[in-house]
Protein backbone atom coordinates (compact mmCIF):
# COMPACT_ATOMS: atom_id res chain seq x y z
CA UNK A 1 0.00 0.00 0.00
CA UNK A 2 1.42 3.51 -1.06
CA UNK A 3 1.38 6.31 1.45
CA UNK A 4 -0.92 8.05 -0.13
CA UNK A 5 -3.04 5.26 -0.36
CA UNK A 6 -3.18 4.74 3.15
CA UNK A 7 -3.71 8.28 4.32
CA UNK A 8 -6.53 8.54 1.91
CA UNK A 9 -8.05 5.41 3.52
CA UNK A 10 -7.21 6.74 6.92
CA UNK A 11 -9.03 9.91 6.46
CA UNK A 12 -12.13 8.00 5.89
CA UNK A 13 -11.80 5.99 8.42
CA UNK A 14 -10.65 8.64 10.87
CA UNK A 15 -13.04 11.04 9.66
CA UNK A 16 -10.10 13.78 9.74
CA UNK A 17 -9.15 15.87 6.52
CA UNK A 18 -5.93 15.27 4.57
CA UNK A 19 -4.64 18.03 5.55
CA UNK A 20 -4.55 17.07 9.58
CA UNK A 21 -3.74 13.25 8.18
CA UNK A 22 -0.79 13.88 6.08
CA UNK A 23 0.09 17.72 6.24
CA UNK A 24 1.83 19.84 2.99
CA UNK A 25 4.56 20.60 5.74
CA UNK A 26 4.74 17.49 7.70
CA UNK A 27 7.03 17.64 10.77
CA UNK A 28 5.94 14.37 12.27
CA UNK A 29 5.19 11.72 10.04
CA UNK A 30 2.80 10.20 11.49
CA UNK A 31 1.14 8.29 8.67
CA UNK A 32 4.82 7.58 7.47
CA UNK A 33 5.54 5.60 11.06
CA UNK A 34 1.98 3.73 10.94
CA UNK A 35 2.39 2.21 7.80
CA UNK A 36 5.49 0.78 8.32
CA UNK A 37 4.33 -0.81 11.56
CA UNK A 38 1.46 -1.45 9.92
CA UNK A 39 3.79 -3.12 6.73
CA UNK A 40 6.57 -4.80 9.53
CA UNK A 41 6.19 -8.76 9.13
CA UNK A 42 4.36 -10.41 12.12
CA UNK A 43 2.15 -6.90 13.24
CA UNK A 44 -0.31 -7.87 10.29
CA UNK A 45 -0.90 -11.30 8.97
CA UNK A 46 0.57 -12.00 5.60
CA UNK A 47 -1.33 -10.94 2.80
CA UNK A 48 -3.84 -8.50 5.16
CA UNK A 49 -2.54 -5.53 3.73
CA UNK A 50 -2.44 -6.03 0.56
CA UNK A 51 -6.37 -7.05 0.69
CA UNK A 52 -6.88 -3.79 2.23
CA UNK A 53 -4.77 -2.00 -0.37
CA UNK A 54 -6.89 -4.05 -3.57
CA UNK A 55 -10.09 -3.21 -1.47
CA UNK A 56 -9.42 0.67 -1.33
CA UNK A 57 -8.75 0.70 -4.84
CA UNK A 58 -11.73 -1.05 -5.43
CA UNK A 59 -13.75 1.66 -3.10
CA UNK A 60 -12.15 4.52 -4.95
CA UNK A 61 -12.97 3.14 -8.16
CA UNK A 62 -16.83 3.28 -7.00
CA UNK A 63 -16.79 7.00 -7.03
CA UNK A 64 -17.94 6.85 -3.52
CA UNK A 65 -14.74 6.28 -1.39
CA UNK A 66 -17.05 6.43 1.75
CA UNK A 67 -19.40 4.39 0.81
CA UNK A 68 -17.22 1.96 -0.98
CA UNK A 69 -15.06 1.61 2.34
CA UNK A 70 -18.36 0.66 3.83
CA UNK A 71 -19.06 -2.07 1.01
CA UNK A 72 -15.31 -3.44 0.30
CA UNK A 73 -13.92 -2.89 3.94
CA UNK A 74 -16.21 -2.92 6.76
CA UNK A 75 -18.11 -5.59 5.42
CA UNK A 76 -15.21 -8.21 5.11
CA UNK A 77 -14.88 -9.09 8.79
CA UNK A 78 -11.13 -9.95 8.41
CA UNK A 79 -10.57 -6.39 6.40
CA UNK A 80 -13.36 -4.60 9.15
CA UNK A 81 -11.21 -5.40 11.96
CA UNK A 82 -7.43 -4.26 10.46
CA UNK A 83 -9.60 -1.14 9.80
CA UNK A 84 -11.01 -0.54 13.43
CA UNK A 85 -7.52 -1.46 14.74
CA UNK A 86 -6.18 1.45 12.19
CA UNK A 87 -8.64 3.78 13.23
CA UNK A 88 -7.54 3.02 17.05
CA UNK A 89 -4.09 3.30 15.93
CA UNK A 90 -4.45 7.12 14.83
CA UNK A 91 -6.56 8.06 17.71
CA UNK A 92 -4.70 6.31 20.95
CA UNK A 93 -1.57 5.42 18.68
CA UNK A 94 -1.88 2.01 20.95
CA UNK A 95 -1.96 -1.36 18.37
CA UNK A 96 -4.88 -3.49 19.32
CA UNK A 97 -3.77 -7.51 19.05
CA UNK A 98 -5.67 -8.78 15.84
CA UNK A 99 -5.99 -12.42 17.23
CA UNK A 100 -8.54 -11.16 19.93
CA UNK A 101 -11.63 -10.51 19.38
CA UNK A 102 -12.55 -6.95 20.14
CA UNK A 103 -15.80 -7.96 22.29
CA UNK A 104 -13.84 -10.20 24.96
CA UNK A 105 -12.61 -6.42 26.31
CA UNK A 106 -9.27 -8.02 27.55
CA UNK A 107 -6.50 -7.08 24.47
CA UNK A 108 -2.54 -7.24 24.17
CA UNK A 109 -2.04 -3.63 23.73
CA UNK A 110 1.20 -1.71 22.40
CA UNK A 111 1.68 1.69 22.45
CA UNK A 112 3.38 1.76 19.58
CA UNK A 113 5.40 5.25 19.99
CA UNK A 114 5.53 8.44 22.48
CA UNK A 115 5.26 10.03 19.70
CA UNK A 116 2.31 8.16 18.17
CA UNK A 117 0.57 8.18 21.54
CA UNK A 118 1.33 11.87 21.87
CA UNK A 119 -0.50 12.58 18.38
CA UNK A 120 -3.09 10.52 18.90
CA UNK A 121 -6.21 12.49 17.50
CA UNK A 122 -7.89 11.52 20.83
CA UNK A 123 -6.75 14.19 22.15
CA UNK A 124 -7.28 16.77 20.25
CA UNK A 125 -10.72 15.43 19.54
CA UNK A 126 -11.84 16.52 23.28
CA UNK A 127 -10.34 18.71 23.57
CA UNK A 128 -7.24 17.78 25.76
CA UNK A 129 -3.86 16.80 26.05
CA UNK A 130 -1.85 13.62 27.01
CA UNK A 131 -1.10 12.92 29.86
CA UNK A 132 2.01 14.01 31.25
CA UNK A 133 2.34 15.91 27.76
CA UNK A 134 1.43 19.48 26.58
CA UNK A 135 2.15 21.77 23.90
CA UNK A 136 0.41 24.64 25.19
CA UNK A 137 1.45 27.81 26.57
CA UNK A 138 2.08 28.03 30.56
CA UNK A 139 -1.04 28.23 32.46
CA UNK A 140 -3.49 26.81 29.74
CA UNK A 141 -4.94 24.81 32.54
CA UNK A 142 -6.67 27.98 33.58
CA UNK A 143 -8.47 27.91 29.99
CA UNK A 144 -10.83 26.52 27.58
CA UNK A 145 -8.95 23.70 26.10
CA UNK A 146 -8.35 23.96 22.13
CA UNK A 147 -9.81 21.18 20.39
CA UNK A 148 -7.78 19.68 17.25
CA UNK A 149 -9.68 21.95 14.11
CA UNK A 150 -10.92 21.41 12.06
CA UNK A 151 -13.55 18.28 14.16
CA UNK A 152 -13.38 15.07 12.08
CA UNK A 153 -16.09 14.96 9.12
CA UNK A 154 -17.83 11.86 9.47
CA UNK B 1 64.92 18.92 -3.95
CA UNK B 2 62.56 22.16 -3.82
CA UNK B 3 59.72 20.95 -5.85
CA UNK B 4 60.26 17.39 -3.93
CA UNK B 5 59.29 18.99 -0.67
CA UNK B 6 56.43 21.21 -2.84
CA UNK B 7 55.41 17.61 -3.27
CA UNK B 8 55.10 16.21 0.50
CA UNK B 9 54.06 19.54 1.25
CA UNK B 10 50.82 18.96 -1.27
CA UNK B 11 50.09 15.60 -0.36
CA UNK B 12 50.14 16.30 3.88
CA UNK B 13 47.69 19.57 2.59
CA UNK B 14 45.72 17.05 0.77
CA UNK B 15 46.00 14.68 3.56
CA UNK B 16 45.30 17.00 6.65
CA UNK B 17 41.83 17.62 4.60
CA UNK B 18 40.80 14.37 3.20
CA UNK B 19 41.27 13.38 6.91
CA UNK B 20 39.48 16.58 8.33
CA UNK B 21 36.67 16.13 6.13
CA UNK B 22 36.32 11.81 7.36
CA UNK B 23 36.46 12.90 10.65
CA UNK B 24 34.36 16.06 10.82
CA UNK B 25 32.19 15.77 7.49
CA UNK B 26 32.07 12.07 7.05
CA UNK B 27 28.40 11.71 6.09
CA UNK B 28 28.55 11.11 2.01
CA UNK B 29 24.87 12.62 2.39
CA UNK B 30 25.55 15.49 0.68
CA UNK B 31 24.89 15.65 -2.70
CA UNK B 32 26.68 17.31 -5.25
CA UNK B 33 23.17 19.28 -6.24
CA UNK B 34 22.43 20.11 -2.67
CA UNK B 35 26.19 21.25 -2.49
CA UNK B 36 25.27 23.09 -6.27
CA UNK B 37 22.52 24.71 -4.81
CA UNK B 38 23.67 26.35 -2.10
CA UNK B 39 26.88 27.81 -3.37
CA UNK B 40 24.99 29.24 -6.10
CA UNK B 41 23.07 31.27 -3.85
CA UNK B 42 23.69 35.13 -3.65
CA UNK B 43 22.33 35.34 0.00
CA UNK B 44 24.87 33.08 1.27
CA UNK B 45 27.77 35.60 0.52
CA UNK B 46 29.18 37.65 3.42
CA UNK B 47 27.33 40.32 4.96
CA UNK B 48 27.88 42.42 7.96
CA UNK B 49 24.22 43.18 8.18
CA UNK B 50 21.62 41.15 9.99
CA UNK B 51 18.92 39.84 8.76
CA UNK B 52 15.60 40.92 10.13
CA UNK B 53 13.44 37.98 8.89
CA UNK B 54 13.90 34.79 7.01
CA UNK B 55 12.51 34.74 3.45
CA UNK B 56 10.33 31.94 2.62
CA UNK B 57 9.72 31.84 -1.69
CA UNK B 58 6.32 30.54 -2.59
CA UNK B 59 8.29 28.10 -4.92
CA UNK B 60 9.21 26.35 -1.66
CA UNK B 61 7.04 24.17 -0.65
CA UNK B 62 8.96 21.09 0.61
CA UNK B 63 9.60 21.22 4.36
CA UNK B 64 12.92 18.84 4.27
CA UNK B 65 14.85 20.50 1.95
CA UNK B 66 13.98 23.81 0.32
CA UNK B 67 12.22 25.73 3.70
CA UNK B 68 14.79 24.37 6.07
CA UNK B 69 17.20 25.79 4.00
CA UNK B 70 16.39 28.85 3.79
CA UNK B 71 16.30 29.12 8.01
CA UNK B 72 19.76 27.39 7.48
CA UNK B 73 20.34 30.04 5.10
CA UNK B 74 18.83 32.95 7.86
CA UNK B 75 20.88 30.97 10.12
CA UNK B 76 24.36 31.31 8.75
CA UNK B 77 23.70 35.04 7.71
CA UNK B 78 23.08 35.65 11.59
CA UNK B 79 26.38 34.12 12.38
CA UNK B 80 27.97 36.37 9.83
CA UNK B 81 26.64 39.17 10.76
CA UNK B 82 27.27 38.88 14.68
CA UNK B 83 30.53 37.73 14.14
CA UNK B 84 31.34 40.72 11.87
CA UNK B 85 34.70 42.91 13.66
CA UNK B 86 32.48 45.05 15.88
CA UNK B 87 35.12 47.72 15.90
CA UNK B 88 36.24 47.91 12.40
CA UNK B 89 35.59 47.54 8.33
CA UNK B 90 37.41 44.85 7.96
CA UNK B 91 35.49 41.55 7.12
CA UNK B 92 35.03 38.73 9.11
CA UNK B 93 37.95 36.84 9.89
CA UNK B 94 40.11 38.62 7.35
CA UNK B 95 43.06 38.70 10.21
CA UNK B 96 42.31 34.82 11.05
CA UNK B 97 40.27 35.98 14.21
CA UNK B 98 38.17 38.96 15.58
CA UNK B 99 36.00 40.73 18.23
CA UNK B 100 32.68 40.08 17.73
CA UNK B 101 29.87 42.29 17.44
CA UNK B 102 27.50 39.76 19.79
CA UNK B 103 30.25 40.26 22.28
CA UNK B 104 29.60 44.02 22.85
CA UNK B 105 25.94 43.14 23.32
CA UNK B 106 24.67 43.30 27.01
CA UNK B 107 25.11 40.06 28.85
CA UNK B 108 22.25 38.43 31.48
CA UNK B 109 24.41 39.44 34.67
CA UNK B 110 24.28 43.11 33.52
CA UNK B 111 20.74 43.36 32.96
CA UNK B 112 19.25 41.31 35.60
CA UNK B 113 21.60 43.17 38.87
CA UNK B 114 21.14 41.03 42.29
CA UNK B 115 19.50 44.30 43.86
CA UNK B 116 16.95 44.74 41.46
CA UNK B 117 18.26 47.95 40.32
CA UNK B 118 18.00 49.52 36.85
CA UNK B 119 20.81 48.50 34.54
CA UNK B 120 22.92 50.68 33.11
CA UNK B 121 21.74 52.21 29.17
CA UNK B 122 23.14 50.48 26.43
CA UNK B 123 26.64 51.16 25.77
CA UNK B 124 27.91 48.81 23.54
CA UNK B 125 31.63 50.34 23.95
CA UNK B 126 31.45 49.52 27.69
CA UNK B 127 29.63 46.40 27.57
CA UNK B 128 32.27 44.89 24.85
CA UNK B 129 35.58 45.95 27.05
CA UNK B 130 35.70 42.74 29.50
CA UNK B 131 34.40 39.19 28.91
CA UNK B 132 33.25 38.37 32.46
CA UNK B 133 31.96 34.42 32.96
CA UNK B 134 30.61 33.15 35.72
CA UNK B 135 28.43 30.62 34.71
CA UNK B 136 29.37 26.78 34.57
CA UNK B 137 26.05 25.07 33.17
CA UNK B 138 23.85 26.77 30.50
CA UNK B 139 20.77 27.03 33.31
CA UNK B 140 22.09 30.49 34.91
CA UNK B 141 21.62 29.56 38.01
CA UNK B 142 23.22 26.56 38.13
CA UNK B 143 26.11 25.88 41.07
CA UNK B 144 24.99 29.34 42.45
CA UNK B 145 21.38 27.58 43.41
CA UNK B 146 20.67 25.27 45.21
CA UNK B 147 16.73 25.26 45.41
CA UNK B 148 16.22 24.20 41.67
CA UNK B 149 16.62 21.22 40.24
CA UNK B 150 18.61 21.18 36.97
CA UNK B 151 19.16 18.27 34.66
CA UNK B 152 21.82 20.07 32.86
CA UNK B 153 24.69 19.15 33.99
CA UNK B 154 28.80 21.00 33.61
CA UNK B 155 30.53 19.86 30.67
CA UNK B 156 33.59 19.03 31.23
CA UNK B 157 36.95 19.37 28.66
CA UNK B 158 39.51 17.13 27.61
CA UNK B 159 42.20 18.98 30.03
CA UNK B 160 39.40 18.40 33.03
CA UNK B 161 38.15 22.01 32.65
CA UNK B 162 34.61 23.35 32.91
CA UNK B 163 33.31 25.01 30.10
CA UNK B 164 31.66 27.82 30.55
CA UNK B 165 28.56 29.98 29.56
CA UNK B 166 27.69 32.99 28.60
CA UNK B 167 24.54 35.02 27.35
CA UNK B 168 23.63 37.56 25.76
CA UNK B 169 20.95 40.33 24.00
CA UNK B 170 20.49 42.78 21.68
CA UNK B 171 19.44 46.01 22.12
CA UNK B 172 15.52 45.40 21.04
CA UNK B 173 15.32 42.85 23.69
CA UNK B 174 17.44 44.96 26.53
CA UNK B 175 14.84 48.08 25.70
CA UNK B 176 11.70 45.70 26.32
CA UNK B 177 13.19 44.41 29.50
CA UNK B 178 14.07 47.98 30.62
CA UNK B 179 11.30 49.83 29.09
CA UNK B 180 9.13 47.33 31.25
CA UNK B 181 11.04 47.24 34.34
CA UNK B 182 10.74 43.53 33.91
CA UNK B 183 14.69 43.17 35.05
CA UNK B 184 13.25 42.82 39.00
CA UNK B 185 10.64 40.57 40.47
CA UNK B 186 8.34 43.54 41.67
CA UNK B 187 8.66 44.71 37.99
CA UNK B 188 7.28 41.37 36.93
CA UNK B 189 4.54 40.69 39.40
CA UNK B 190 3.20 44.76 38.42
CA UNK B 191 3.35 43.66 34.46
CA UNK B 192 0.11 42.82 33.87
CA UNK B 193 0.09 42.50 29.86
CA UNK B 194 1.10 39.39 27.92
CA UNK B 195 5.20 39.48 27.39
CA UNK B 196 5.37 39.82 24.02
CA UNK B 197 9.56 40.89 22.64
CA UNK B 198 9.41 42.56 18.92
CA UNK B 199 9.78 40.71 16.18
CA UNK B 200 12.40 41.26 13.61
CA UNK B 201 10.57 42.32 10.34
CA UNK B 202 11.34 42.16 6.53
CA UNK B 203 8.88 45.23 5.11
CA UNK B 204 9.37 47.96 7.79
CA UNK B 205 13.28 46.52 7.93
CA UNK B 206 12.65 46.09 12.06
CA UNK B 207 15.11 43.79 14.08
CA UNK B 208 13.84 41.43 16.55
CA UNK B 209 14.79 40.41 20.14
CA UNK B 210 17.56 38.16 20.18
CA UNK B 211 19.54 36.24 22.39
CA UNK B 212 22.97 34.68 21.81
CA UNK B 213 24.01 31.60 24.77
CA UNK B 214 27.52 30.83 24.28
CA UNK B 215 29.77 27.99 25.34
CA UNK B 216 33.76 28.64 26.00
CA UNK B 217 36.61 25.98 26.71
CA UNK B 218 39.45 27.39 28.72
CA UNK B 219 42.21 26.81 25.74
CA UNK B 220 44.61 23.95 27.34
CA UNK B 221 46.84 21.05 25.85
CA UNK B 222 45.98 19.83 22.57
CA UNK B 223 44.36 22.94 21.74
CA UNK B 224 44.96 24.79 18.33
CA UNK B 225 43.89 28.67 18.58
CA UNK B 226 44.22 28.97 15.36
CA UNK B 227 40.95 26.63 14.97
CA UNK B 228 38.91 28.66 17.45
CA UNK B 229 37.58 32.29 18.40
CA UNK B 230 39.21 33.34 21.10
CA UNK B 231 39.17 35.99 23.79
CA UNK B 232 40.52 36.41 26.78
CA UNK B 233 37.99 36.12 30.04
CA UNK B 234 37.69 36.84 33.52
CA UNK B 235 36.28 33.18 34.90
CA UNK B 236 34.14 34.05 38.47
CA UNK B 237 33.42 30.63 40.21
CA UNK B 238 31.14 32.74 43.30
CA UNK B 239 31.06 30.83 46.61
CA UNK B 240 28.76 28.30 47.42
CA UNK B 241 29.59 27.69 51.77
CA UNK B 242 27.20 24.54 51.70
CA UNK B 243 28.85 23.10 48.38
CA UNK B 244 32.16 23.94 49.86
CA UNK B 245 32.97 25.70 46.72
CA UNK B 246 35.42 28.50 47.58
CA UNK B 247 34.91 31.86 45.00
CA UNK B 248 37.71 32.09 42.61
CA UNK B 249 38.24 34.22 40.32
CA UNK B 250 41.10 33.99 37.79
CA UNK B 251 42.48 34.69 33.93
CA UNK B 252 42.36 32.65 31.26
CA UNK B 253 42.05 32.48 26.93
CA UNK B 254 38.59 30.71 26.20
CA UNK B 255 37.81 29.13 22.87
CA UNK B 256 34.35 29.55 21.35
CA UNK B 257 32.32 26.10 21.39
CA UNK B 258 29.44 26.59 21.05
CA UNK B 259 26.83 29.72 19.64
CA UNK B 260 23.06 29.70 19.87
CA UNK B 261 21.28 32.34 18.68
CA UNK B 262 17.42 32.71 19.04
CA UNK B 263 16.05 35.45 17.09
CA UNK B 264 12.35 36.55 17.47
CA UNK B 265 10.63 37.16 14.25
CA UNK B 266 6.53 38.64 13.24
CA UNK B 267 6.19 35.20 11.53
CA UNK B 268 7.95 33.14 13.80
CA UNK B 269 6.96 34.07 17.21
CA UNK B 270 8.30 31.17 18.93
CA UNK B 271 11.42 32.12 17.98
CA UNK B 272 13.84 30.73 15.33
CA UNK B 273 16.26 29.07 16.90
CA UNK B 274 19.93 28.56 15.30
CA UNK B 275 23.40 26.60 16.96
CA UNK B 276 26.20 26.51 15.70
CA UNK B 277 29.71 24.44 17.23
CA UNK B 278 32.92 24.24 16.80
CA UNK B 279 34.08 21.12 14.54
CA UNK B 280 36.64 19.63 16.98
CA UNK B 281 33.88 19.22 19.56
CA UNK B 282 32.99 15.56 19.23
CA UNK B 283 32.24 12.84 16.91
CA UNK B 284 28.83 11.96 15.54
CA UNK B 285 27.06 8.53 16.67
CA UNK B 286 27.82 5.75 14.11
CA UNK B 287 30.36 7.65 12.21
CA UNK B 288 34.42 7.62 12.65
CA UNK B 289 35.88 9.07 15.60
CA UNK B 290 39.47 9.71 14.96
CA UNK B 291 41.14 12.76 15.84
CA UNK B 292 41.27 15.28 18.72
CA UNK B 293 37.65 16.35 19.97
CA UNK B 294 37.18 18.60 22.57
CA UNK B 295 34.91 16.38 24.12
CA UNK B 296 35.63 13.15 23.56
CA UNK B 297 38.52 10.89 24.00
CA UNK B 298 38.50 7.49 21.71
CA UNK B 299 41.08 5.67 24.16
CA UNK B 300 38.41 5.98 27.39
CA UNK B 301 36.16 3.18 26.30
CA UNK B 302 34.88 2.67 29.78
CA UNK B 303 32.85 6.26 30.28
CA UNK B 304 29.40 6.25 29.41
CA UNK B 305 28.43 8.29 26.56
CA UNK B 306 26.76 11.63 27.31
CA UNK B 307 26.69 10.93 30.87
CA UNK B 308 26.74 13.94 33.24
CA UNK B 309 29.74 14.38 35.45
CA UNK B 310 29.50 12.65 39.11
CA UNK B 311 28.55 15.04 41.99
CA UNK B 312 29.38 16.92 43.76
CA UNK B 313 30.08 19.63 40.76
CA UNK B 314 33.08 21.75 41.64
CA UNK B 315 34.61 23.63 38.95
CA UNK B 316 37.36 24.48 41.30
CA UNK B 317 38.07 20.80 41.68
CA UNK B 318 41.51 19.00 40.08
CA UNK B 319 41.62 15.90 37.80
CA UNK B 320 38.34 15.79 37.13
CA UNK B 321 36.63 12.69 34.54
CA UNK B 322 36.13 15.04 31.16
CA UNK B 323 32.99 14.72 29.30
CA UNK B 324 32.25 12.02 26.97
CA UNK B 325 30.22 13.17 24.64
CA UNK B 326 28.66 11.96 20.83
CA UNK B 327 26.49 14.03 18.81
CA UNK B 328 23.35 11.54 18.63
CA UNK B 329 21.62 13.62 15.80
CA UNK B 330 23.69 13.99 12.40
CA UNK B 331 23.89 16.98 10.80
CA UNK B 332 21.23 17.30 7.93
CA UNK B 333 23.07 17.00 4.39
CA UNK B 334 21.53 19.79 2.90
CA UNK B 335 22.95 21.69 6.24
CA UNK B 336 26.27 20.70 5.96
CA UNK B 337 25.99 21.72 2.05
CA UNK B 338 25.50 25.23 2.94
CA UNK B 339 27.81 25.08 5.54
CA UNK B 340 30.55 23.82 3.15
CA UNK B 341 29.77 26.70 0.80
CA UNK B 342 30.15 29.18 3.93
CA UNK B 343 33.48 28.00 4.64
CA UNK B 344 34.63 28.28 1.50
CA UNK B 345 33.73 32.03 1.54
CA UNK B 346 35.59 32.69 4.49
CA UNK B 347 38.69 31.01 3.56
CA UNK B 348 38.31 33.45 0.59
CA UNK B 349 39.12 35.79 2.75
CA UNK B 350 41.71 34.13 4.34
CA UNK B 351 42.84 31.01 4.19
CA UNK B 352 43.59 30.95 8.42
CA UNK B 353 40.55 32.36 8.52
CA UNK B 354 38.77 30.41 12.21
CA UNK B 355 35.29 30.75 11.26
CA UNK B 356 35.86 27.77 8.90
CA UNK B 357 36.34 26.00 12.12
CA UNK B 358 32.13 26.63 13.24
CA UNK B 359 29.36 24.30 11.98
CA UNK B 360 26.14 25.22 11.70
CA UNK B 361 24.29 22.00 13.46
CA UNK B 362 20.61 23.14 12.64
CA UNK B 363 17.60 25.81 12.69
CA UNK B 364 14.42 24.87 14.44
CA UNK B 365 11.53 27.08 13.77
CA UNK B 366 7.66 27.04 14.21
CA UNK B 367 6.42 25.40 11.03
CA UNK B 368 2.59 26.24 11.77
CA UNK B 369 3.24 29.00 14.22
CA UNK B 370 -0.49 30.69 14.21
CA UNK B 371 -2.03 27.36 14.85
CA UNK B 372 -0.37 25.49 17.45
CA UNK B 373 1.24 27.60 21.09
CA UNK B 374 4.33 25.81 20.66
CA UNK B 375 4.18 26.26 16.74
CA UNK B 376 4.94 22.83 15.58
CA UNK B 377 8.83 22.97 15.95
CA UNK B 378 11.44 21.50 13.03
CA UNK B 379 12.93 19.62 13.04
CA UNK B 380 11.24 18.20 16.40
CA UNK B 381 14.19 17.60 18.30
CA UNK B 382 17.56 19.91 18.23
CA UNK B 383 20.43 20.15 20.47
CA UNK B 384 24.38 21.72 20.88
CA UNK B 385 26.65 19.35 22.22
CA UNK B 386 27.87 21.90 24.22
CA UNK B 387 24.76 23.44 25.62
CA UNK B 388 22.26 20.31 25.68
CA UNK B 389 25.48 17.68 25.91
CA UNK B 390 23.21 15.16 27.95
CA UNK B 391 19.74 15.90 26.72
CA UNK B 392 20.66 14.72 23.37
CA UNK B 393 18.71 11.65 23.56
CA UNK B 394 19.37 7.85 24.39
CA UNK B 395 20.99 4.92 22.29
CA UNK B 396 19.24 2.01 23.14
CA UNK B 397 20.08 -1.59 21.30
CA UNK B 398 22.12 0.60 19.02
CA UNK B 399 19.77 2.94 17.83
CA UNK B 400 19.19 6.51 18.89
CA UNK B 401 15.77 6.78 20.56
CA UNK B 402 14.27 10.38 21.29
CA UNK B 403 11.58 11.10 23.63
CA UNK B 404 9.04 13.84 23.42
CA UNK B 405 9.10 16.58 26.41
CA UNK B 406 12.41 14.99 27.84
CA UNK B 407 15.10 14.88 24.52
CA UNK B 408 16.14 18.51 23.82
CA UNK B 409 14.00 20.87 21.54
CA UNK B 410 14.60 24.99 21.37
CA UNK B 411 10.83 25.89 21.14
CA UNK B 412 9.66 22.71 23.28
CA UNK B 413 11.69 23.52 26.07
CA UNK B 414 11.33 27.01 26.53
CA UNK B 415 7.79 27.77 25.43
CA UNK B 416 7.64 26.17 29.44
CA UNK B 417 9.46 29.50 30.62
CA UNK B 418 7.76 31.92 32.87
CA UNK B 419 8.06 35.43 34.76
CA UNK B 420 9.15 35.22 38.54
CA UNK B 421 5.63 35.86 39.04
CA UNK B 422 3.75 32.71 37.01
CA UNK B 423 2.94 34.47 33.30
CA UNK B 424 4.32 33.67 30.37
CA UNK B 425 7.50 34.86 29.45
CA UNK B 426 7.79 34.74 25.54
CA UNK B 427 10.22 31.84 25.26
CA UNK B 428 13.04 33.60 27.45
CA UNK B 429 13.93 32.08 31.02
CA UNK B 430 16.34 34.82 31.35
CA UNK B 431 13.30 36.95 33.35
CA UNK B 432 13.75 34.08 36.25
CA UNK B 433 17.36 35.30 37.00
CA UNK B 434 15.48 38.87 38.09
CA UNK B 435 16.12 40.05 41.83
CA UNK B 436 13.82 41.41 44.00
CA UNK B 437 14.77 45.29 45.33
CA UNK B 438 14.63 45.02 48.89
CA UNK B 439 12.44 47.67 50.58
CA UNK B 440 14.58 50.67 51.96
CA UNK B 441 14.46 51.39 55.82
CA UNK B 442 12.72 54.45 56.94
Amino acid sequence: MTLNDFANLSVVLTGYPLSTILPQLDTQHQAEEFLEFLQTPGNVPAGEMDNLAAAWQKATASGDPVQGVKTYIMADVTLARLAQNIIMLWYLGVWYDLATPLTTGSFAIQVISGKAYKNGLAWGTMGAHPMGYSEENFGYWNTVPPFLNPQPSN
Amino acid sequence: MRKTNVIILGAVIMAFFVSFYACHNPTGQTSPKEAADSLKTSETALRDSLPYNVSIAKTDTVLDTQIRREFDKFSWQSFIALNWPADSTEKIGEHGDNNTVWETWKENYQVFLPDGSKPEPWDTAKQGRQKLLVQVGKTPTVLTDVTQPFLTGPLIDQNGQYTRFQIVMNKEMFDYIDTNTLYNYQGQLNFKKTIDFPGGDNPTKTYGAIMVKASWKIMGKGDDPARFHTAKATIHVPAIPDRHIKDTTFQAVVGLVGLHIGTKSKTNPQWIWSTFEQVDNCPTFGEPDNGHYNFYDKSATGRKINNKPDEPWDPNRPGQTPSQIVRLTPVFSGTRALTDSIHKLFTAVNPKSVWQYYELVGTQWPVHANQLPAGDPFPVFMANATLESYIQGTVKAGKVVYTQGVTSSCIGCHNGATTLGGRTSDFTYLLRTAAAVKPTKK
